[in-house]
């Protein structure tokens, strides 16, 4: 099954391209998942299109397709969550973080989430932040 | 701190809760010296608006004065009275750039959430469900600001807090409309929606 997933970063192409390669930038999971990643230029002066080709074969077929949806760690979930945490940290340089995502853009928080309120000294260090 | 969260449809509680803190280095810690109830609270209080979770802070609009400023955050400056806009605005990404900051592209950690229901997601708001992030609202002592170096209105004069609270949300809001739709001088229009804001004699003017 061949999951696709893009996103825009408003910087020009090579910046992105270098940046994607460095370890302090470089997203884990597409890393680690054999993905065909492209760079286009964006049109105008929208920046750069990354796209991601992971050709991906769940275990256990559809069952495990439909339980990967369940507990929010279906592939193209994941791959967009790397994809969004790159674009915020290369244009922003921090990654976005709520008090109910404390860790920011995850696709296992969406079904568990904190409530929208301070954390305590212990959520602080097993949250990473 | 004390803060007032929801607790179910039709019930909100004042608690205690832990005091905000810094989580990225762009982020601002403001002590709250007036908040407001918004229009659109009432949609969160009557339980229209899903993802809503016992315990979320509410309120979107509210000022105070920054007391803790993250390493990455050179204005405001501990000590500046501020007025925090209810959208929470990157500044760096092309819809920002644009000033289209209700639509920022990054400030919101559950954007997965908001794409799913809507296509395309907002940017993230203060105190106003978890499809908008399930940041904590300024309904509360203290609240913390992320990107302060873009969003918190510096007041730089006597002004009052009631004078220029409404800055948060619902004057920009209403002027936005009125702008949107290009009035000129003299011109006889209907205003749909007399809430505070339209029925006071402005903006239009």
């Amino acid at each position: 099954m061949s999951v696709k997933a893009a996103i825009t970063v408003n910087r020009p192409r090579e910046g992105v391209e270098r940046l994607w390669q460095s370890s302090e930038y470089r997203p884990e999971y597409i890393d680690g998942a054999e993905a065909a990643v492209t760079f286009v230029d964006a049109p105008g002066d929208r920046g750069t299109e990354i796209h991601v080709d992971l050709d991906h074969s769940a275990p256990a077929g559809k069952l495990g397709e439909a339980v990967q949806k369940l507990v929010g760690s279906e592939p193209r979930a994941k791959v967009m969550d790397d994809l969004r945490r790159f674009k915020q940290h290369v244009e922003t340089g921090v990654i976005a973080r709520s008090e109910a995502a404390p860790e920011g853009e995850l696709a296992e928080r969406k079904l568990k989430q904190r409530p929208a309120q301070p954390l305590d000294d212990s959520e602080v260090e097993k949250a990473g932040v | 701190m004390r803060a007032t969260v929801w607790s179910g449809r039709n019930t909100v509680q004042v608690e205690n809760v832990p005091d905000p803190r810094i989580m990225n280095d762009r982020d601002a810690i403001v002590k709250i010296s007036s908040t407001a109830i918004c229009g659109s609270d009432l949609h969160l209080y009557d339980g229209y608006i899903p993802t809503m979770k016992r315990g979320d802070i509410l309120g979107h609009e509210f000022m105070g004065e920054v007391v803790e400023t993250g390493k990455g955050v050179t204005s405001p400056e501990v000590g500046d009275r501020v007025v925090v806009p209810f959208p929470i605005a990157c500044g760096d990404c092309w819809s920002c750039q644009h000033e289209l900051y209700s639509v920022c592209e990054n400030s919101n950690p559950n954007s997965g959430i908001a794409e799913k229901m809507f296509g395309h997601s907002t940017a993230g708001i203060f105190g106003y469900s978890h499809i908008t992030g399930g940041y904590a609202g300024g309904q509360a002592e203290y609240a913390r600001v992320p990107y302060a170096d873009v969003g918190p209105l510096k007041i730089e004069d006597d002004l009052t807090d009631e004078q220029v609270l409404f800055l948060s949300d619902i004057f920009p809001t209403g002027f936005f409309g009125a702008d949107l739709c290009d009035i000129t001088d003299g011109e006889v229009i209907a205003v749909f929606g007399a809430g505070p804001w339209a029925s006071s004699p402005s903006p239009a003017r």
